[in-house]
């Protein structure tokens, strides 16, 4: 895969921006083509400009507690579009709550701390294995 | 004497060091030149930094600090830890569970949910998984009922001091306030409150905005002068510099950019004709520190903040009374360890918090004040590391006695040299606003955005590259470094948390069956009115509406449709 395409938003009302910021800088840089979705964003336009941009990843960022509620409305969303892109995690996430995330197809967890240098080279590989219809182990998220 | 001290730091730049470093390896240059009287250039001890209590209030705003309460924790005089969560019993229950367990939390610092924050019920289908969790639910006055229950008696509301995270709907906090203490016979101007109100700074910093600037900006004044007029003892507003700092901004952006915002508030209390040296002394301020755990610039910005604002409040606005001129109210370096907390290694954060409780300690005249360690882990904080906070405050006091000075650095060559240089940068940032014609064209021009942004990917950039180190972070991370754990309790009752939303919203079902329809209709037909009208001050007709036990739905729902809502920028 060339370029890749992400989106990146904000799981429900929480509105701590400076990581979509900082992290939508990052990937461009590291060659990706990424839109970032303003505040308040639902699951179902996040879903709805999946299939319009025809994107390979969705990124939401989390610091607010939501994150187990929104995978799941955004799982959801998701299948009801019939889009299924890569689907990553990051902000303030418990470990604790890691597995229900996988389970609803959650592909990496990114802790506040993470470079974005290592968030774009993890990604380019979930998209080149989803591409290739490879599953990839979420093991080694940067948890 | 000034040019024999050139000479011989000349001599020790080109001789001394070179030599020694040479000898050791040390760099070539020195990281910073020795302080020397040099530093203070046409600094004047009585005019720059002055005694403390006294005008600029470089020293501190007081002559004394606060007085240490043993250790037990804040006194119900002083709003406390922010907390709050669940429904609004729920928080009840932890507000007395934690007096039960002897952990003093001070007058209730209230944590609000995002629905509550922004506006909608906890029905309400924006609300739908939100209800409960980043803070305590919110739709009517019967949470206030509920929320305030413990604090009766000699601990009553006229009594104690009590803080509110709300900005967009801090009109409404206070309208059940005062209608709360309307429902107890208390004289509202007996009450002790602070909203957070600082809603320029959720436009750029912290997201959680509801109408337009302009509309917004009314329900602030509106607010000022009611609090002027009505609540002599409580807090208009609190302005905010380090929600900037954390959303990326720099310490000078960040504390300029607050400036500019706290300049705008007092325009607005001008516009209104009140008397600068009445209303001003209600504003409160918060976080205008560094925040970061950078020692040196750490004490040194309180210091130059509290001067830039004393003499901006005389010297602009021609402010009468030194009162006037205080950058009051607390946490004047408080979350200097908040951006450098970690999830990886977490015990490390007791010595962030440690050096965050020195830094405030020695910046200030308060009492340490630190973030608990396990802040990063998750929401809450465990009731191990609200021990750990509690006895670094006592340690540091009793044992360590950092206590017995005030403002120990005064007069310290590098600590006033800092102080000046932080000064310029922060005015310069200010000046910047302020040519662009002030706050609410930073924010309508996008200025403070694109400033934050890119003052955020440049320092995320220093990390990645490894010139900004952050221990367990982007170095010391191999496999030779032990993780130490430590056990935790949590503060919340987690299963509490799960079920919050179906009982908030039962709740709320339950209130819209018992109140009075007509009573409702009526009073959100007064607030429409009053809304439509710029010279009507809302709060009259808040408070009817939290009487009538209107929602903050309900009422935030009239103003969306009178002022409309604020556009959402995109990307």
């Amino acid at each position: 895969m060339t370029s890749i395409k992400a989106i990146v938003t904000k799981a429900g009302l929480d509105a701590h921006e400076r990581g979509v910021h900082v992290v939508s800088r990052g990937l461009r840089d590291a060659g990706f083509e990424v839109v970032l979705l303003g505040l308040r964003t639902s699951p179902q336009t996040v879903a709805k400009v999946a299939v319009q941009e025809d994107c390979n990843v969705v990124g939401v960022s989390s610091l607010a507690g939501g994150h187990l509620n929104y995978a799941k409305k955004l799982r959801e969303a998701l299948d009801a579009e019939g889009v299924d892109p890569v689907v990553v995690f990051g902000g303030v996430i418990p470990d604790e709550d890691n597995a229900a995330l996988q389970a609803l197809g959650v592909q990496a967890i990114f802790q506040a701390g993470s470079m974005v240098t290592d968030m774009a080279e993890q990604i380019r590989e979930l998209c080149n294995a989803r591409d290739a219809g490879v599953h990839v182990d979420t093991e080694g998220t940067n948890g | 004497m000034s040019e024999e001290l050139r000479e011989a730091l000349e001599r020790w730049a080109n001789t001394t060091y070179p030599k020694a470093a040479k000898r050791i390896g040390a760099p070539a240059e020195p990281s910073s030149p020795p302080g020397t009287p040099l530093d203070l250039g046409g600094h004047d001890f009585l005019r720059d930094v002055g005694l403390p209590g006294e005008y600029p209030f470089t020293a501190w705003n007081y002559p004394t600090r606060s007085p240490f309460e043993h250790g037990d924790g804040p006194s119900l005089k002083r709003a406390g830890r922010y907390s709050g969560y669940g429904t609004a019993d729920d928080s009840r229950v932890y507000f007395e569970d934690m007096a039960a367990r002897g952990l003093r939390l001070g007058g209730p610092n209230v944590a609000s949910d995002l629905p509550s924050q922004l506006g909608w019920d906890s029905d309400a289908p924006e609300a739908a998984g939100e209800v409960g969790r980043v803070g305590v639910a919110v739709d009517s006055l019967r949470d206030f009922e509920t929320l305030y229950a413990p604090f009766v008696g000699e601990d009553n509301i006229d009594s104690i001091s009590t803080n509110w995270t709300i900005n967009a709907p801090a009109a409404i906090y206070l309208a059940f306030y005062c209608a709360l203490a309307d429902k107890r016979g208390l004289k509202r101007s007996t009450l002790r409150c602070t909203p957070q109100n600082d809603i320029l700074k959720e436009f750029i910093a912290r997201g959680l905005y509801v109408f337009p600037v302009a509309p917004s900006m009314r329900l602030v004044g509106d607010t000022i002068e009611w609090v002027t007029n009505e609540m002599p003892r409580s807090n208009a507003i609190s302005i905010c510099a380090e929600h900037i700092r954390y959303a990326g901004g720099s310490t000078a952006d960040s504390i300029a950019f607050a400036f500019a915002n706290a300049e705008a508030y007092v325009e607005l209390g001008l516009e209104r004709g009140l008397d600068i040296d009445q209303f001003v002394q209600r504003f409160s301020y918060r976080g205008f520190g560094d925040s970061t755990l950078d020692f040196y610039r750490g004490i040194a910005t309180p210091r130059a903040s509290r001067r830039i604002w004393a003499r901006i409040m005389r010297e602009k606005y021609g402010a009468k009374q030194d009162k006037t001129c205080l950058l009051r109210g607390g946490e004047h370096a408080w979350g200097n360890a908040y951006l450098r907390m970690t999830t990886q290694r977490p015990v490390n954060n007791i010595v962030r918090q440690t050096l965050e409780a020195l830094i405030f300690g020695l910046a200030s005249g308060q009492h340490t004040g630190s973030i608990p360690f396990d802040e990063p882990l998750g929401l809450g904080h465990s009731i191990e590391a609200q021990q750990i906070r509690r006895d670094l405050e006592r340690i540091l006091h009793y044992e360590a006695r950092i206590t017995d000075h005030l403002d120990p650095f005064a007069g310290s060559y590098v600590i006033e040299r800092l102080t000046d240089e932080i000064e310029s940068e922060i005015m310069e940032a200010l000046q910047r606003v302020r040519d662009l014609g002030g706050a609410g064209e930073a924010v309508d021009s996008g200025y403070y955005r694109r400033a934050i942004g890119d003052t955020a990917w440049e320092s995320q950039q220093r990390l990645e590259a490894g010139e900004d180190v952050w221990v367990g972070v982007n170095k010391f991370t191999d496999d030779s470094e032990i993780d130490v754990a430590i056990q935790r309790t949590s503060e919340y009752d987690s299963d509490k948390l799960q079920s919050a939303e179906e009982r908030q919203v039962a709740n709320l079902r339950d209130l819209r069956r018992e109140r009075e329809d007509r009573r409702v209709t009526e009073s959100l037909t007064v607030l429409e009115k009053a809304a439509r009208d710029e010279r009507t001050n809302l709060m009259p007709a808040l408070i009817q509406c939290a009487h009538s036990y209107a929602t903050i739905g309900e009422m935030c729902g009239v103003l969306r449709e009178v002022f409309g809502e604020a556009e959402i920028p995109q990307s």
